[in-house]
């Protein structure tokens, strides 16, 4: 298909109904509500069904109930927005339904502000929500991979029947760029009579199917967690996405960075190229599964003489960079978290100082 | 000898966990009568509470989501929305209907949901012990915050208010 100028958020709907999503539930919040004023008039025109309900908590819920009957829907927000549908983000986790959730990022804490961020890392990777409850989380870092993932993460919902996060910020929202769209026709979602409300004579049977996440034997429980557990590993064994730039190169600093802010860290290490200085970039795609061998890996190069994060928020991925580097590298963190972009001057300026300082040393 | 009084299809063949006095069993019972008289039963998807009757769908023969506390319109919502053509209900206490998930049953009866709600009242919050719902009559609880009710609170009457379609009580 041909290529098209297109805003972020509008990508993402249309990408969603090519999909083969026809039901959105959503509640409107600056800045994703393109998401929805795109939806409201697409929708009904594909034959689908477009809700925007009283609240983001009411949101989930019908997410929720139109999940348990086996229907491809989705639902977008951004951070204050995702934090009311948490709880209900950790129900469709414990009763194991496929859902995709649209995290267009602005600054918080609070209200905080509505210019693009990527404060939410924590809550996408750590704190989803109550209980042993995690999610897949992709980050985009232009408006082609965002319509892109659209697709992967109703894919990755079915296939691992949990819900799935398009973690982007506002400047993949708003900013217009050239997309095309890719036609899905394996998009139907196997085995849902096995488990979905689809109704007993619907499926020639007559046994209950039962949308549930209440497990009040403690060794029921224990084990229902265990599979969530074997489900989260296996999403790290066969779906973590990450991706390296000028890795071939004896890199002297390993930048990592995700989503819009790896896109002006490559410019930062085409820039500091151009001078003479050679730096890495490796870019988280998933951000759970997190890459963590891969940027330990890439950390242990002899070459490699430290780590930077950067990040548009106060440092929140840095700490699993940390993690996974160990000591004995220097890891620190560069980002703005008020809704500024760093520029790629600035971000070159940081690098080159942590060579100067290291080589003072 | 034909049988006159059978248990409904509907309902399984369960002794409940409900308390002795509790009135649960017997509307279960009833909802059970009427799925079978209309002949629903395949195509009924019940949608559970939180408080005792969160397992109600033990009870039950046919398909079942289970809500959290107050989101049970939601979710049918949802059903509904994506499945017209199956029959979708609640069932919630007091606590769940008209204290916590009161936003949700307004808003669901403002949209014109097609759904039903068994709203059952016992003016308590029973599973946790007892305490004061927005249904309580003043007098009812022995204790202090009986100070905070007012005399009367109307959780039903507020969903005619905003218009939907049947309401029985």
């Amino acid at each position: 298909m041909a290529k098209v100028l297109m805003k972020g958020n509008e990508a993402i709907a249309e990408a969603a109904v090519r999909a083969g999503c026809l039901n959105y539930f959503a509640y409107p919040i600056t800045p994703q509500s393109e998401i929805g004023e795109y939806l409201a008039r697409r929708l009904p025109e594909a034959g689908g069904m477009f809700l925007q309900a009283e609240s983001e908590i009411a949101v989930v819920y019908m997410l929720y109930g139109a999940a348990g009957c086996g229907a491809r829907a989705f639902t977008s927000s951004s951070s204050p927005g995702i934090s009311l549908m948490s709880e209900g983000i950790s129900y469709l986790v414990g009763a194991q339904l496929p859902a995709v959730f649209v995290n267009i990022m602005r600054g918080g804490p609070g209200l905080g502000g509505i210019l693009p961020s990527q404060a939410d890392y924590f809550q996408a990777v750590k704190g989803v929500g109550h209980g042993d409850c995690r999610m897949l989380v992709l980050a985009p870092a232009s408006v082609q991979e965002a319509a892109d993932m659209m697709a992967d993460a109703f894919k990755l919902a079915d296939k691992y029947r949990n819900p799935v996060m398009v973690l982007g910020d506002g400047l993949i929202g708003q900013m217009m760029e050239p997309v095309s769209f890719k036609e899905h026709n394996d998009m139907t979602m196997e085995n849902k009579n096995e488990w979905a409300t689809t109704g007993m004579s619907a499926r020639g049977g007559d046994t209950p199917n039962l949308v549930k996440s209440l497990h009040l034997d403690p060794a029921v429980l224990n084990r229902h967690n265990l599979n969530l557990k074997a489900k989260y590993e296996r999403m790290a064994r066969e779906d973590m996405r990450w991706e390296m730039y000028n890795a071939e190169r004896d890199y002297q600093v390993l930048i990592v960075s995700f989503g819009t802010m790896s896109r002006v860290c490559r410019t930062v290490v085409d820039m500091l190229r151009a001078k003479g200085i050679e730096t890495a970039l490796l870019r988280p795609i998933t951000l759970f599964p997190f890459p963590e061998d891969q940027i330990a890996t890439a950390a242990d190069r002899s070459c490699c003489k430290a780590v930077l994060s950067v990040e548009m928020n106060m440092g929140q991925m840095v700490e699993d960079v940390k993690r996974a580097v160990g000591r004995h590298k220097p890891v620190s963190w560069y980002g703005k978290c008020g809704g500024e972009v760093p520029t790629p001057v600035e971000v070159a300026g940081v690098v080159e100082k942590i060579i100067a300082d290291i080589d003072k040393t | 000898m034909a049988k006159f009084f059978t248990r409904p299809q509907a309902l399984a063949d369960l002794p409940t966990h409900y308390c002795p006095g509790c009135t649960h069993g017997v509307i279960h019972r009833l909802i059970g009568e009427v799925i079978d008289e209309l002949n629903i039963q395949g195509h009924t998807v019940g949608v559970a509470p939180v408080g005792c009757a969160v397992l109600a769908y033990n009870y039950f023969n046919f398909d079942f989501q289970e809500a959290a506390h107050g989101r049970a319109p939601a979710v049918a919502t949802g059903i509904k929305r994506v499945r017209p053509d199956l029959m979708v209900y609640t069932y919630q206490g007091d606590g769940d209907l008209a204290s916590i998930g009161m936003g949700e049953i307004i808003h669901a009866a403002n949209r014109g949901e097609k759904f039903t709600t068994i709203f059952v009242n016992n003016a308590v919050y029973g599973m946790t012990g007892g305490q004061m719902a927005p249904t309580t009559m003043p007098g009812l609880l022995p204790r202090e915050t009986d100070l905070m009710l007012k005399p009367e609170s109307k959780p039903i009457s507020m969903t005619i208010d905003v218009s939907s379609s049947y309401n029985a009580a």
